[in-house]
């Protein structure tokens, strides 16, 4: 490899926990995954997924965000080796080109703990999640939110066929989780993971957001519910042979309290009350996809509202031991 | 038939694959498809639909697949693997494409000499849009329903006060300087100017004077509450007037309901004074007011088209309610049909995509027998109160109660397809349709009733039974899905084609009259 | 410019909304931009109000 490029990419700003992972390692042979128009997928040989978008997404997890305009095309093809040979570049033989990631901003994929009091999502809120939802239609398992809201009684005024079918599970799931029973949250989990269309298919989108917002409010809690950290483990290891290797990837992650950009954003606007920021990350979820950005935000929808429930019952229980 | 295809390692996102899957379900012959990553659970829903089959079995979940339930009468699983291909690469050259500014101002910048400004957002939001383009100067197109009428009220006075067109609310046709908006078809460019109030009224008069040999110069649309007291006609007011000023018109072509009486007067005081030749088809409305103002009444949206054409050529203008073809050749339909039939099998259905065809049928029909429908001519006729299945039935299919959150019927056939399942049964003797195309509606109406025609008929079979099917095409040759293959899909299908919808009415009455004697 | 005027003029059109609209006229080779119209606040009036009260805070 004499230093001789056709040309030479920048990385504008890479994910932490990529920076980790090169970091620890003297060489890795990627190999390109599967190539869209915004982003490209590597696999590393021990199955780890790191992914190369242009600047107009979203940055995730093991990700990175390069300067490429979007009119460029990308310097790969399936199946191309990518090696990894420290020197904070990449080098991609067959191209005769180089990723560069020396001056690369580094971004830490989770959320910090709010400096403020972490509070329930208000009902405003979550009626403008809902809202947004009922009005996008967005042919994802989202719609199921018109069955589960009251807004009718009929699984099939869903507008698709994906959501019609998965309507009764995805609310046995609910009821399950409401109660906090670990185990069959579990067992009703298995009959949603890897369910819909497309590479993070539908059902995976929801149950992230279910795995993040979990794992956050035992963080921030400092509940340390160890039923509840297996649990999220457990559906990690379920998705693992049960659904494709990027949404595989997306869900350990969320088991880790890490998510793209636009995901975390949500969160964080729905932990500090913040409606105007809130309103903004919505908006750039559902602009990285449609279908996932919804299925995400039904999930975060459901999640909340369970925990605004369980708020209420704390109340009361609260009440009645003052009361005593 | 059922058959899938795995593709190794093939990645798309969600989006992609729903809307693929979505526009190759439309494909005829088409039962069911999935395109879906083959996880376990996707599986499942592939079983639970009967569409498993064996190349399915060694699937992993970073495989694609496309599972497709299909007539193999009517599409190939090549040929459906080959949509999705082409659909694949038209998504990919999509993303690629132009620019696209996020507001009205930003593209008034943008499109030097914009003069026009086509509206079709959800209504609530669409009464401010217009409100910017009416102010920027631009003439208005508006698609969009669910506007109040108060703010169809305030554009339409703005517009006049600018002397710009405000066409619609909820305006479904127009052609302007030769360009079909909408919901139009290609017509010939010509001399007879139309405004009109009913989206497929006006479509139907375009191509029968298209069919009779001339074009039309402009046609405007006003949107269906134009006459109403409220609005007191500002537009078809403002287009009659544009259309008297324009040296291209010669003859001019007014089409709605019975307007509001006040709101009539001030239309007829105007047409008083045209010095152009006027038809007038104000449908199943009062032909005395129209004569005494000079103008021409008509018997149906054929004969509006007539009457303008005769008039532009400076022939006798006549009344047209017969066939085109021969008294033979209709006697020998109306026989033939009649002899398909056994007893039991007595029931109109008129299953209608477009309002104002419906409402020509009802009014036609409904004199002389009852019909039961969504828009009946007397409340008692409401189909609430039909019992069963047992009774003649007009449809308009393109109102809400039907659509139940799909495109409108001319866009997605699937609406009536369902009525041709519910509706169509053993006591059914005629079913009634139009075909509407043009820009606009479906890439393939005819096919889609084609296909409906032919599973009822199947299903008919079964009990020894057959069916009498009578259409009209509201179309021409230039248009996008092309009225020759329309007719010949339909005709294949064994439908009685008729040269317009006047005269389709006028058959099913014959034949009706045949079967209840 | 009056509707008589706007006769004698080439069309040019602004779609918002159906974007097949928008495909039809350039098919036609007519002169169109689409605008890439999204409701404000994700379609909610009242937080679209809402919004604006807390801008101008």
């Amino acid at each position: 490899m004499a230093g001789r490029f056709e040309r030479t990419i920048s990385v504008l700003q890479m994910s932490q926990d990529l920076y980790d992972f090169l970091l620890q390692r003297d060489d890795v042979v990627f190999r390109v995954h599967s190539i869209f128009r915004g982003a490209v997928n590597l696999l590393s040989p021990d199955k780890e997924l790191a992914t190369i978008a242009r600047t107009d997404l979203d940055i995730m997890p093991m990700g990175m965000i390069v300067d490429l305009s979007s009119h460029a095309a990308w310097p790969f093809e399936n199946d191309d080796s990518v090696l990894y040979g420290g020197q904070m570049e990449f080098v991609l033989p067959n191209s005769e080109s180089r990723i560069r990631f020396r001056n690369a901003r580094v971004w830490s994929p989770e959320l910090a703990v709010p400096s403020g009091e972490v509070t329930c999502a208000s009902k405003e809120m979550l009626d403008l999640i809902k809202k947004t939802l009922l009005e996008l239609d967005s042919g994802g398992v989202a719609s199921v939110i018109r069955f589960i809201d009251g807004d009718s009684n009929e699984p099939s005024s869903c507008t698709n066929i994906y959501a019609r079918f998965i309507t009764g599970d995805i609310c046995s799931f609910l009821e399950a989780v409401e109660g906090k029973n670990w185990d069959l949250s579990l067992s009703r989990a298995e009959l949603l993971i890897g369910f819909g269309p497309g590479l993070t298919p539908s059902c995976d989108d929801f149950l992230a957001a279910f795995i993040l917002s979990l794992y956050y409010r035992n963080l921030w809690n400092h509940s340390d519910d160890h039923a509840l950290l297996n649990f999220l483990h457990d559906v990690v290891d379920l998705a693992r042979s049960r659904t494709t290797i990027v949404s595989y990837s997306m869900l350990k992650h969320a088991s880790r309290g890490k998510a793209s950009c636009s995901y975390l954003k949500v969160l964080d606007a729905l932990a500090t009350q913040n409606i105007p920021e809130l309103h903004r990350a919505i908006e750039r979820v559902l602009e990285f996809g449609a279908t996932s950005g919804a299925d995400f935000l039904f999930g975060v929808w459901c999640i909340q509202t369970i925990f605004s429930r369980w708020a209420r019952q704390e109340e009361c229980i609260v009440k009645k031991e003052d009361r005593i | 038939m059922i058959q899938s295809i795995v593709r190794k390692n093939a990645y798309y996102d969600s989006v992609t694959l729903m809307l693929i899957s979505r526009e190759m379900k439309s494909i005829e012959g088409v039962e069911e498809v999935l395109v879906g990553m083959g996880t376990d659970l996707n599986l499942d829903l592939v079983r639970n639909l009967n569409m498993f089959d064996a190349n399915l079995e060694s699937i992993t979940p970073n495989d694609l697949f496309i599972a497709a339930k299909f007539n193999e009468e009517f599409v190939t699983m090549e040929q459906l693997v080959e949509s999705f291909e082409e659909q694949i690469n038209r998504k990919k050259d999509a993303s690629a494409g132009d620019y696209r500014p996020p507001t009205l101002r930003s593209a008034i910048d943008h499109l030097e000499g914009a003069n026009l400004v086509q509206i079709s957002i959800p209504g609530q939001y669409a009464a401010e849009e217009a409100e910017t383009a009416l102010r920027a100067g631009l003439h208005v197109m508006m698609f969009s329903d669910n506007v109040s009428i108060n703010d169809e009220l305030r554009l339409k006075k703005m517009a006049v006060e600018k002397g710009l067109l405000m066409m619609g609310p909820d305006c479904g046709t127009a052609i302007i300087n030769g360009v079909p908006l909408c919901f139009a078809n290609v017509v010939s460019r010509g001399k007879i100017g139309l405004v009109g109030a009913s989206g497929t009224g006006t479509q139907e008069i375009t191509v029968r004077i298209d069919q009779l040999g001339e074009g039309l110069s402009q046609v405007i649309g006003t949107g269906g509450r134009d006459l109403r007291e409220e609005i007191g006609g500002l537009m078809m007011i403002q287009g009659i007037e544009a259309l008297l000023n324009d040296p291209e018109t010669e003859v001019i072509v007014l089409v709605s309901k019975p307007p509001h009486p006040t709101v009539e007067k001030k239309i007829i005081d105007l047409v008083k004074q045209a010095d152009k030749p006027v038809v007038i088809d104000f449908i199943g409305g009062d032909a005395a007011s129209i004569v005494d103002a000079g103008a021409t009444p008509c018997l149906s949206l054929e004969d509006a088209a007539r009457k303008a054409v005769a008039l532009l050529r400076g022939e006798k203008v006549v009344d047209f309610d017969g066939f085109d073809a021969s008294e033979e050749e209709i006697e020998k339909l109306v026989s033939g049909s009649a002899a398909k039939l056994s007893a039991g099998q007595k029931y109109l259905r008129a299953l209608y995509t477009g309002g104002t065809l419906a409402d020509e049928a009802i009014k036609y029909l409904g004199d002389h027998y009852p019909i039961y429908s969504n828009i009946p001519l007397t409340p008692d006729r409401a189909l609430a109160n039909l019992e069963g299945l047992n009774g003649h039935i007009c449809l308009d299919l393109g109102e809400d109660e039907f659509t139940r959150g799909r495109p409108h019927p001319m866009i997605d056939p699937l609406t009536r397809a369902d009525f041709f399942k519910t509706h169509v049964n053993s006591s059914t003797a005629v079913v009634l349709c139009d075909v509407v195309i043009g820009y606009g509606a479906h890439e393939n109406p005819a096919g889609a009733v084609a296909a409906s025609v032919s599973e009822a008929r199947e299903r008919l079979k079964a009990e020894g039974k057959d069916l009498v099917v009578v259409a009209s095409v509201t179309g021409t040759d230039k248009d996008p899905q092309g009225l020759d293959q329309s007719i010949a899909s339909l005709e294949q299908a064994g439908v009685i084609v008729m040269p317009s919808n006047a005269q389709a009415v006028r058959l099913v009455d014959l034949i009706m009259e045949k079967v209840s004697a | 410019m009056s509707v008589n005027e706007l006769f004698k003029r080439e069309l040019k059109v602004i779609n918002m909304g159906l974007e097949s609209f928008y495909e039809e006229l350039r098919s036609q080779d007519v002169g169109t931009i689409h605008v890439d119209w999204k409701p404000a606040a994700g379609g909610d009036k009242k937080m679209a109000s809402l919004l604006g009260r807390l801008k101008g805070l």
